[in-house]
């Protein structure tokens, strides 16, 4: 027999795993702490590559200067500017990230409450079908 | 004003009917008109611009991702701009990369504005982009529709000094290279368009989030008044050369056009149809689930009344 009320339920949340719930259930499940770290590694590994390229640019920008002075000039001293930036730069990357992450993981989860409980209802109602219909075989 | 609502009710009426043929068609035709347009300002590869290369690939974008046409859209300048010089291409590719990489992971969802942003550019009414994007996104839009517009001054000053490009000789390649992150680097023009942008983003935002009557148009006119006040503020203070009739024409037009927007996009829920397939232990489900429309509008039914022959001749003899 079809139940007309379980189905409705189902398309209902069938509906939201296929629209906006789609990233949510992802993001659901993870553990806080777990999806935020992740997201932020990612985030570094991203930072890294783009400090990469832009240092790339600016070696090629005075490349010839570079290459003049690359004997005369404190290669110790450039390294430590280099790093020094690099590490402000993937901080304030990180912080900003572990931020947004943040935010998105609880609106995740305040989203994903009502679809937990409409998970409940759905397990409630096929208990109590299974039981009606165990009665009746009785 | 009520046969505009009752448009609006057909209009959403016949979306959420033929949803499943609309949407792509919407994409096709975007990315036909982005790439048109990308040809036409910088054709210079004349494989790319060829009838059916385009047609191919807006064919393409029509059923894959959005973000993908913005995809296609990238590599088809790069390939132009290849065409053109390879420095030039290299900067523009950072360029993108660095878009793609810093910005991108956070919101792929804001990559459209991105691609809006400088097809607005092109059509002369970028305004629109802050206005609109503060009234149906978040502060963050502001970063995607900086984005488009460093992508769009980017493409533009390459191609607006191409005569100096072509000067310099082949083996001179760290020179135009220099030549061209100069430029674009001092170009004050696209810094103060990007604060302007922002600032328009997050004043209509927050204005249109207020609790106050027509706060979506107050917030609207506000944005553009804004817009309109930094660009000639940098204007006067850079000497940037932006064309003032232009700044308050494209702002008006802006305004006018988002209104428009407001009334047949931003304020109507699509709801569309739905086609969603799950299973139970005994069944499986293949279900449409079609939205109830709660304002009916009203079907014009034409009946035509056929007078007897009979009856005329009739008339006609008395």
């Amino acid at each position: 027999m079809l139940n007309e009320e379980r189905i409705k339920l189902m398309t209902k949340m069938a509906c939201y795993e296929a629209d906006e719930g789609k990233k949510n259930v992802a993001i659901g499940s993870y553990f806080r702490g777990d999806y935020i770290g992740l997201q932020v590694i990612k985030s570094i590994i991203s930072g890294t590559i783009a400090f990469v390229i832009i240092f790339a640019m600016y070696i090629l920008y005075d490349f010839e200067v570079f290459m003049a002075d690359i004997y005369k000039m404190d290669l110790f001293g450039f390294a430590k500017t280099a790093i020094v930036d690099y590490l402000i730069f993937i901080a304030s990357y990180a912080m900003v990230s572990y931020g947004v992450y943040t935010y998105r993981y609880t609106k995740a989860r305040r989203s994903l409450k009502n679809y937990y409980n409409n998970l409940k209802k759905l397990s409630y109602l096929y208990d109590k079908e299974v039981k009606n219909r165990d009665y009746k075989e009785i | 004003m009520t046969t505009l609502l009752v448009y609006r009710e057909q209009l959403k009426k016949f979306y959420s009917k033929y949803e499943l043929y609309i949407t792509p068609v919407m994409k096709f035709l975007l990315a036909l008109l982005t790439l048109v347009m990308i040809n036409s300002s910088i054709g210079y590869m004349g494989e790319l611009k060829r009838f059916v290369v385009v047609m191919v690939l807006s064919l393409m974008c029509s059923f894959l991702p959005m973000n993908f046409i913005v995809f296609v859209a990238a590599a088809v300048t790069l390939g132009h701009l290849y065409k053109f010089s390879l420095e030039c291409m290299g900067v523009a590719l950072v360029v993108f990369l660095l878009l793609f990489i810093l910005y991108f992971r956070f919101s792929p969802r804001g990559t459209i504005a991105v691609l809006l942003t400088p097809l607005c550019f092109i059509l002369k009414i970028p305004y629109v982009m802050p206005i609109a994007m503060g009234l149906v996104g978040t502060p963050v839009s502001a970063v995607s529709v900086a984005s488009g517009a460093v992508a769009y001054y980017t493409v533009s000053y390459m191609t607006n000094s191409a005569s100096m490009l072509n000067t310099f000789e082949d083996d001179e390649t760290l020179e135009k290279f220099r030549y061209v992150v100069d430029g674009l680097l001092g170009n004050k023009a696209m810094f103060i368009t990007i604060v302007a942008f922002v600032a328009t983003v997050v004043v209509v935002y927050f204005i249109r989030r207020l609790s106050v009557d027509y706060s979506w148009t107050i917030a609207m006119i506000t944005g553009a008044l804004l817009d309109v006040l930094i660009l000639l503020f940098g204007d006067l203070m850079y000497n940037t050369k932006f064309s003032i009739v232009g700044v308050i024409v494209g702002s008006v037009v802006s305004v006018l056009l988002v209104k428009v927007l407001e009334f047949f996009v931003f304020n109507v829920d699509y709801s569309r149809t739905e086609f969603v397939q799950f299973e139970d232990d005994e069944y499986y489900y293949y279900v449409k689930a079609v939205p109830k429309n709660t304002v009916a509008a009203p079907q014009k039914r034409v009946k035509t009344i056929r007078v007897p022959e009979k009856a005329v001749r009739q008339q006609k003899r008395d």
